[in-house]
């Protein structure tokens, strides 16, 4: 039994915001912030798809990639969060949320803590209805559309048999909520309870289960449609981030990699100083280094994969007078550090000690990271890779 | 404030300075009219109350009593949450579970 609920337990899925503390007498809001970390009982978001899902799956949709998705959360320009667990790109953008407790917990607990859970995923919605930009508690920002407001959740609790069924929408404070008072939010989030029952009768158990199916066919036509619809700007603003990455960096990651025949993988590394994750990773602190980790290898993961996707027309984009443009297929590498000081470096280890050396960057060290190298090899890169391994070999 | 006050209702009242508030019914007053909120209804088209006695609802109907079956079970036996959360999972959202275009 402990067992198994320890595995309960664990399927369970978080979420991250960072919360407002508020005065324990006063009950208003002190300023102090500190990241909170929850698991609700159950969360329904939105499935995410792989490159193996579109060929045998009609419903995968490209919008809902998980790399596509994890390339705006870790983008310092976009920091689109999709999953609620920071990091992720799994479960996202969700709909609904269900906290249970049995007869001997608190009932008005299980409300407050799955109202809680969901404000931070009307916030999630929020940001995704704003037009893309960098603003990421988008107070700032502009709606898509007039319609793109509409955005709610539902939370259902159970304390036993006794079930509530809440909806909740966010909008701003009215002055009659005292809006602009010190100590009080700038938005509200407002759930109302739209159906209570203990459901010990069949008709109950029923009406429940209606309202249910109901939302779920909801969640998995209105309001994943409305996702799909406002992530697509999200993802072309992202296309036009990583594009200007990739022409600022010319010359600045190895985009040739290296090839270990021992264990068949290409091994990639991004300096760390081209990584900059967004604001709200700022917040991740001593407690989750393994997941800043984490995180960093993703997004020198995704500026390599942009390098392979947009290197090319970066290059012919580029002014043949500008210092840092490479030639196709060259194996050295021109320095883009301080604007581009231009000094040809004949290997990536001697462009990593120029940079320490020249202009102090002061770790040299790279974010590295394996790959199956199976991508690689229709691309213009694997000329790249080949003439990389031919060298490794000449070199031995 | 007094502290018996603060000790009920502290935790409501904080949630409200972060701006989550709770109604106990719903109504269209509370909604502001620049937002359109979708709601899941028993009534048909109509305003009729949905019919649980046609044939299209058999299989919900099946998985009610299954459901309610676990619901007595566990009010009989004074289950903890855990039994209560576990049958909701199955029972309830079950389908939701299953869904390829969701996550859970």
């Amino acid at each position: 039994m402990h067992t198994e609920m320890s595995v309960w337990e664990s399927n369970k899925h978080e979420y991250n915001t960072v919360g407002t503390e508020a005065y324990p007498a006063s009950c208003v809001l002190s300023g102090k912030t500190k990241l909170i970390v929850r698991k609700p009982d159950a969360t329904f978001g939105l499935a995410t798809f792989q490159p193996s899902d579109y060929q045998r799956r009609a419903i995968a949709d490209w919008s809902l990639d998980h790399d596509r998705l994890e390339a705006l959360l870790v983008h310092q320009r976009c920091g689109l969060i999709s999953d609620p667990r920071w990091g992720d790109a799994n479960l996202v953008f969700p709909f609904a949320v269900y906290e249970a407790k049995g007869w001997d917990g608190d009932p008005r607990e299980a409300r407050q803590q799955a109202c809680s859970a969901g404000a931070v995923y009307l916030d999630m919605l929020d940001r995704l209805s704003k037009r893309p930009g960098t603003t990421w508690d988008s107070k700032n920002g502009e709606d898509q559309t007039p319609g793109s407001r509409n955005t709610q959740v539902f939370v259902f609790t159970s304390f036993g048999a006794h079930w509530h069924i809440l909806v909740g929408y966010k909008r701003p404070r009215l002055m009659s909520e005292h809006a602009g008072h010190k100590g009080m939010s700038e938005s509200v989030y407002v759930f109302q309870r739209i159906w209570s029952a203990r459901a010990v009768t069949e008709r109950k158990a029923w009406e429940l289960l209606s309202l249910v199916d109901q939302i779920h066919l909801w969640g998995v036509t209105d309001h994943r449609d409305h996702v799909i619809r406002h992530l697509k700007p999200w993802h072309k603003f992202a296309e036009k981030c990583y594009r200007r990455d990739v022409k600022q960096m010319l010359g600045f990651v190895d985009t040739g990699g290296t090839f270990n025949p021992k264990t068949g993988l290409l091994s990639w590394a991004v300096p760390e100083f081209c990584v900059k994750l967004p604001e709200w990773s700022r917040h991740l602190t001593n407690d989750f280094s393994a997941r800043q980790k984490h995180l960093n290898q993703r997004a020198a993961y995704q500026l390599k994969e942009a390098f392979v996707r947009y290197q090319t027309s970066a290059e012919a984009h580029t002014d043949d007078s500008t210092k840092s443009v490479i030639p196709l297929g060259a194996v050295d590498y021109i320095c883009a550090i301080d604007k581009g000081c231009g000094c040809h470096l004949k290997s990536w280890d001697a462009f990593l000690t120029h940079a320490h050396e020249v202009h102090g960057a002061d770790d040299p060290t790279v974010w590295k990271f394996d790959i199956k190298p199976s991508w690689a090899s229709s691309s213009s890169t694997s000329k790249r890779v080949k003439k990389r391994r031919r060298e490794d070999a000449d070199s031995d | 404030m007094p502290s018996m006050l603060v000790d009920r209702y502290g935790a409501d009242w904080r949630n409200n300075a972060r701006g989550i508030y709770y109604r106990h019914h719903h109504s269209p007053e509370w909604v502001t009219a620049d937002h359109s909120l979708w709601l899941p209804s028993l009534h048909d088209d109509d305003g009729g109350n949905l019919d649980w006695d046609c044939p299209g609802e058999e299989g919900r109907r099946a998985r009610a009593r299954t459901f309610l079956k676990h619901a007595l079970d566990n009010e009989r036996w004074k289950k903890a949450e855990y039994a209560w959360e576990a049958d909701a999972w199955t029972d309830v959202f079950g389908l939701m579970r299953d869904d390829p275009l969701l996550a859970a």
